[in-house]
C-alpha cells in the first residue's frame, strides 16, 4: 500500500486528516489496546503450537519442563514427511499459479461487466466455499469415478484446491483493481502516457503486490487443505494428511513441529514476496 | 453524490480506454500461456506417476496351488491404520525386499474413513477393515470374499477368528484378521482410586461420574452393555421396544456423565492425560504406553457385561488392481514370525497359533481363550444386526437413529 | 473481451464444481437399499430430512452458532480494518500481513492447541486459578458451544478482514474531508459515506464467514463435547457409518440451500435498510 500511495501521489489510501492532538492521542490508545488484544486472541493457538513444538516431553499441557529440538529431528528424519512436504509444495505452487492466473483473469473480466452481472458472477464464484468441503471432496471423487475417468491423484486434489482458492483470489484482485482506477486516472492525466506505457509502468507494478498476494493466498489454501486431499490423493499423502493421520494415532509435539515448519515456510514465502514487490515497484 | 457519480463515469470511461486492447490482450495471452504451460506440466507429472505404478494384473487366471506368481516389481496400494501395514517391521520388510514388493500406504484414523474412501471409489489393493464394518462393506460390494486356498497360513489361524460371525457371510470369509484385542475401560488411577474402578456398566451410570467420561461416537458398545444390565439377554438382537428402553436409559447416561466423544484411541488418551475426563469407555491396552510417553499414567479394567473384542482384517477391495501381490502379502502378514512381530508392534493378540510362542513373554498379555473356539462371539456379540427377517428386531439402522436422537 | 477473460474460470467451474455438484444432486434423489444407491428417483431423502427431529435440532444449532460466529468475526474484523486503513496507514501492510499469517498455521493442530488453552488444566483455567478468581477449574470452557464459537471466530477473523479491508480501499479520504468541511458529523460521515462504500465488503465478509462456519465439522467434533455437533458431523456420520450417500447428499443440499437463502435474505435486508 505504501508503494501505491508513493507512486500515485495524493490519491489512493491515505490517513484521515488529524482532528486535533488531544482527541487523536486518546483514540489511539484505545486502538492500540484493541490491536494488542486482537493479536493475542488471533495468535494464541499459533503461539501454543510453536511453543509446544520445542517441548522436551510428549506432553501438550503446561507446565513445559524444558526445551528441545527432538521433535524436529524426529519429524525431519521421516521419509514419509519429506515426501509429503514435496507433494504439498507442488500442490501449493500449481494452485497458486493456475488459481492465481484464472482468478486474476476473471477479475479483469469482471471489471468490464455491467455491475448487475458482476454481482451474479461474483456470487457464482463464491458458492464453492458454501459447499461443505466433505461433500465437495466426495462429489469430485464420485464424479470422475462415474464418468469412468481415472484421474491421477495429486492433480485431482490440486483441481479441488484451485476451486477453493478462486474465490479468495478473485476477491483480493477485484478489490485491488477497484482501487487502482483512481491512480490510473491521475497518472494518465498528469503524464499523458500512451496506453501500453501506462499499463506496464503504472498498472502492472501497482497491481503486482495484489497479484502476488492473491497467488500466495491460493497457495496457502492448498497447503492447509485436507478433506479434498483425503478423498482424492489415494496413497500420495500431502502434509496436512500426514498430520491428520498422526493426530488420529498419537497426539504429540511432533505434530506441532510439522505445523510450525508449515507456518514458517509459508510466512517466509509471503515475506519474500512482499519484499520483492516493494523493491521492484520502487525502482 | 451527483458530482461523484459523474466523476466515476469519467474515470470508468478513461480507464476502459486505457486498458483496452493491447494491454489486456497481451496480459490475457501471457496468462493463458501460463495456465496452459502449468496444466501441461501437471499432466506430464501425473502421467509419469501413473506409469510408475502401472499394475500387472494379467496373470490372475492361472489356477495356482502355491501362491507365488510373479509379483516382483509390484506396488501394493494399502489403506488402514498407521503401523498395521507392517511398514516398519523388519521381518515384513525383509519379505517385501525378497519378493520385490513395495508398499504405498494411506493412513487413516477411523473405520469410517476407510469405508468412505472405498465407497468414494478410491482404489486400493488391501484395505484394513475393522470387525463391525466387514458385513456392511461386503454388502456394499466394497470388498470381496477371500479365496483361502491361496493363503498357506490360513488353517493355522485361530478358529475363533477365521470362523467368526463378523467375518463370514454365507460361509465365505471376507478378510483375513491380522490382529485382535479386547475392549477394556481405561482410566486415570489418580482420579479413580483402586477399589473405585468400575466393574459393571451399572457403576458408570452413577451420578458420581457426572461429566467425567468419554466414549466413541457409536452406540454399539454402550447399548449392548446397557441392554445386558437391563436383563435383555437377547442383545444384540433387541426388539424395537427393548431398543427404545435401552436408548432412553443411555440418553440419561450420555447427558449426565459423558463430556466428549473420542474420535480415536489417541484422542481418548489425549483427553485422559489432559484431565478432561477420568475414564474412557473406548479402551485399548496400548493407551497406557501412549500416556506414559506424555508423562501420564493410566490403568485399565474390564466390565463384567462383556469383553468388547476388536479385530482388524486385511480385506481385498473389489477395486483391487494387483490381486496376486495382495494375496501374497496377506499370507506373509499372517505367517508365524511376521504375525508375532505385528502383535508386539500393535499391542495386540496374534492370529496365527504358531505365532503365539514367538511373542516375548512381556508382550504376551492377551487371553487366547477369546479366539480358540469358532463362533466365540467375542468380536460380534455386541454388534447390531445389519439386516433381519423378523420385522420386530431392531437393525443397526434403528440403533443409529436412536443414537442420533441422543447425541443431537 | 471481458467474456474471454471470464471464460476459463467459468469453464473450470462447470467441469470441477457444477459437475460434481450435479452428481450429488442426482444421488440425493436416489433410493438407498442394502448399502447401494439405486433407482427409482424419489424425494424420500428430503422428506426424512424435513421430518426428522434430530436433523432439525442439528440444522438449528448449525445455523445459530455459525451465524453468531460470523457476526462476532465481522464485528471484530471491521474495527481492525478501519484502524489499519485510516488510523495506522503506515503499518497497514504489516498488520494486514500478520492477520493473513494466522491463516497458515495448520488448521487441525490449531484446534488441538485450543484444548491446551481452554481445557481443565489449560491456560485460561490456570490463570484464573492463580489469580484466585475461581477455586475449581471451569469445565464448561472446553467441550461446550462456547469453545466452538471461540475457535470458529478465531478461524474466521482473517476471512472477514480480507473483504472488509479491500472495500475500505474504495473510500477516498478526500471525500471524507470534504464532508467534514461541509459540517457533517462523524456519525453522519459513517452512515452516509463510509457505510454505503464499505457495506458490500461487510456483506461478503459475513457471507464468507457464515458459510465457512456452517460447513465445518472438525471444530464441533474436537472441541464441542457432547451436544454441540453440526449438521456436517451428521453428514460425515451417514457417509462413514452407513454409506447412505443419498441421505447425506440431501442433507448437504438442504444445508447449501438454507445458507444461501439466509445470506441472500440478509443481503437484501441490508440493501433495503441502507437505501
Amino acid at each position: 500500500m505504501t508503494a501505491l500511495t508513493a507512486k500515485a501521489g495524493t490519491v489512493g489510501v491515505g490517513p484521515l486528516p488529524p482532528r486535533g492532538r488531544r482527541r487523536r492521542r486518546v483514540k489511539n490508545v484505545g486502538a492500540r489496546i484493541f490491536l494488542v488484544l486482537l493479536a493475542v486472541f488471533l495468535f494464541a493457538p499459533l503461539f501454543v503450537v510453536v511453543l509446544f513444538s520445542f517441548n522436551q516431553t510428549a506432553s501438550l499441557s503446561f507446565p513445559i519442563p524444558g526445551l528441545s529440538l527432538r521433535w524436529y529431528d524426529k519429524v525431519l528424519d521421516d521419509p514419509e514427511v519429506v515426501a509429503a512436504l514435496g507433494r504439498s509444495a507442488i500442490a501449493a505452487f500449481v494452485t497458486g499459479l493456475v488459481g492465481g492466473t484464472l482468478g486474476i483473469l476473471a477479475a479483469l473480466g469482471l471489471q468490464g461487466l455491467p455491475s448487475r452481472w458482476r454481482g451474479i458472477v461474483q456470487t457464482i464464484v463464491l458458492v464453492p466455499i458454501a459447499t461443505p468441503a466433505l461433500l465437495l471432496a466426495i462429489g469430485l471423487a464420485i464424479y470422475f469415478n462415474r464418468l469412468g475417468i481415472k484421474p491421477p491423484k495429486l492433480p485431482m486434489a490440486i483441481a479441488g484446491h484451485i476451486l477453493l482458492a478462486l474465490p479468495f483470489v478473485l476477491l483480493t484482485m477485484t478489490a485491488a483493481l477497484d482501487r487502482f482506477r483512481f491512480s490510473l486516472l491521475e497518472a494518465a492525466r498528469d503524464l499523458g502516457a500512451t496506453r501500453a506505457r501506462a499499463f506496464w509502468t503504472i498498472t502492472f507494478p501497482l497491481v503486482l503486490p495484489a497479484v502476488l498476494g492473491a497467488i500466495l493466498l491460493a497457495a496457502a489454501v492448498s497447503i492447509d487443505e485436507f478433506i479434498i486431499a483425503f478423498f482424492t490423493t489415494g496413497t500420495d499423502a500431502t502434509l496436512p494428511l500426514v498430520i491428520y493421520a498422526r493426530i488420529r494415532r498419537v497426539i504429540d509435539p511432533g505434530l506441532n513441529a510439522l505445523a510450525t515448519i508449515l507456518l514458517v515456510a509459508t510466512t517466509l514465502l509471503a515475506v519474500l514476496a512482499a519484499r520483492t514487490t516493494v523493491s521492484s515497484t520502487r525502482r | 453524490m451527483n458530482g461523484r457519480q459523474q466523476e466515476d463515469a469519467v474515470r470508468e470511461y478513461l480507464e476502459a480506454k486505457l486498458q483496452q486492447r493491447v494491454d489486456r490482450r497481451s496480459f490475457l495471452r501471457l496468462s493463458s500461456g501460463i495456465v496452459i504451460a502449468s496444466s501441461a506440466a501437471a499432466f506430464l507429472a501425473a502421467c509419469s506417476t501413473a506409469a510408475t505404478t502401472a499394475p500387472t494384473a494379467a496373470s490372475t487366471a492361472a489356477p495356482t496351488v502355491r501362491p507365488t506368481p510373479n509379483i516382483k516389481g509390484s506396488t501394493l496400494e494399502w489403506i488402514g491404520l498407521d503401523g498395521e501395514d507392517a511398514a516398519k517391521i523388519d521381518s515384513a520388510k525383509k519379505w517385501r525386499d525378497d519378493n520385490g514388493v513395495a508398499l504405498a500406504s494411506k493412513y487413516i484414523g477411523t473405520g469410517d474413513e476407510i469405508f468412505a474412501a472405498l465407497a468414494a471409489g478410491q482404489q486400493f489393493d488391501i484395505a484394513i477393515t475393522f470387525n463391525p464394518y466387514i458385513v456392511r462393506s461386503a454388502k456394499a460390494k466394497l470388498i470381496q470374499p477371500l479365496d483361502t486356498s491361496r493363503l498357506t497360513n490360513w488353517n493355522d489361524m485361530f478358529e475363533g477368528l477365521r470362523g467368526a460371525g463378523f467375518l463370514n457371510i454365507d460361509g465365505k470369509p471376507y478378510g483375513a484378521p491380522i490382529a485382535w484385542g479386547d475392549g477394556p475401560v481405561v482410566f486415570n488411577p489418580k482420579k479413580v482410586p483402586q477399589g473405585e474402578a468400575p466393574t459393571s456398566i451399572k457403576d458408570l451410570y452413577d451420578k458420581k461420574w457426572a461429566k467425567r467420561l468419554t466414549m466413541s461416537n457409536d452406540p454399539a458398545w454402550l447399548f449392548y452393555l446397557t441392554a445386558i444390565d437391563m436383563g435383555f439377554t437377547n442383545a444384540p438382537m433387541l426388539t424395537k421396544d427393548q431398543l427404545a428402553k435401552v436408548a432412553e436409559r443411555s440418553a440419561g447416561f450420555v447427558k449426565q456423565n459423558v463430556v466428549s466423544f473420542a474420535a480415536t484411541y489417541a484422542d481418548a488418551t489425549d483427553l485422559l492425560v489432559r484431565g478432561e475426563v477420568d475414564l474412557s469407555l473406548l479402551g485399548w491396552e496400548a493407551m497406557l504406553n501412549f500416556a506414559k510417553e506424555k508423562g501420564g499414567e493410566l490403568a485399565f479394567g474390564f466390565l463384567k457385561e462383556g469383553k468388547g473384542g476388536w479385530s482388524d482384517s486385511y480385506c481385498i477391495p473389489t477395486s483391487v488392481v494387483d490381486v496376486d501381490a495382495a494375496y501374497a502379502y496377506i499370507d506373509a502378514i499372517i505367517s508365524p514370525q511376521i504375525n508375532a512381530d505385528v502383535a508386539v508392534a500393535l499391542v495386540s493378540g496374534a492370529v496365527n497359533k504358531k505365532a503365539v510362542p514367538l511373542i516375548p513373554a512381556k508382550d504376551n498379555i492377551y487371553d487366547y481363550k477369546n479366539v480358540e473356539k469358532a463362533q466365540s462371539g467375542v468380536f460380534d456379540d455386541y454388534l447390531a444386526p445389519e439386516s433381519v427377517t423378523d420385522p420386530n428386531i431392531a437393525t443397526r439402522a434403528d440403533w443409529t437413529d436412536a443414537w442420533g436422537k441422543i447425541t443431537a | 473481451m471481458s467474456i474471454a477473460q471470464l471464460a476459463p474460470t467459468l469453464v473450470y467451474f462447470l467441469v470441477f464444481y457444477v459437475g460434481p455438484l450435479a452428481v450429488l444432486l442426482i444421488i440425493s434423489f436416489l433410493s438407498f437399499r442394502d448399502f447401494q444407491f439405486v433407482e427409482p428417483f424419489t424425494v424420500d431423502n428430503y422428506v426424512s430430512v424435513a421430518r426428522s427431529e434430530t436433523f432439525r435440532i442439528l440444522f438449528v444449532r448449525t445455523v445459530l452458532l455459525a451465524f453468531l460466529s460470523a457476526f462476532l468475526a465481522v464485528v471484530i474484523a471491521y474495527p481492525f480494518a478501519h484502524l489499519i486503513t485510516f488510523v495506522f496507514p503506515r503499518r497497514s501492510r504489516t498488520l494486514y500481513f500478520l492477520v493473513l499469517v494466522s491463516l497458515f498455521g495448520g488448521y487441525l493442530v490449531r484446534i488441538y492447541a485450543w484444548r491446551t488453552i481452554l481445557g481443565i488444566e489449560g491456560v485460561v483455567n490456570g490463570t484464573l486459578l492463580t489469580l484466585g478468581w475461581i477455586t475449581d477449574p471451569i469445565r464448561e470452557i472446553l467441550n461446550s458451544p462456547f469453545a466452538v464459537v471461540v475457535a470458529l471466530v478465531n478461524f474466521l477473523i482473517p476471512l472477514a478482514v480480507l473483504p472488509i479491508y479491500a472495500s475500505m480501499q474504495n473510500v477516498s479520504p478526500g471525500l471524507i474531508e470534504a464532508a467534514r468541511d461541509l459540517g457533517s458529523s462523524r456519525l453522519d460521515i459513517t452512515r452516509r459515506i463510509m457505510l454505503p462504500l464499505v457495506l458490500p465488503g461487510v456483506r461478503v465478509a459475513f457471507a464468507f464467514c457464515f458459510i465457512a462456519a456452517a460447513g465445518d465439522f472438525a471444530i464441533p467434533a474436537l472441541l464441542g463435547g457432547v451436544g454441540s455437533s453440526f449438521i456436517a458431523n451428521q453428514i460425515q456420520f451417514q457417509i462413514g457409518q452407513t454409506a447412505n450417500w443419498p441421505l447425506a447428499a440431501a442433507m448437504a443440499m438442504t444445508l447449501i440451500a438454507l445458507v444461501v437463502a439466509i445470506t441472500a435474505a440478509l443481503t437484501w435486508a441490508s440493501r433495503f435498510l441502507t437505501r
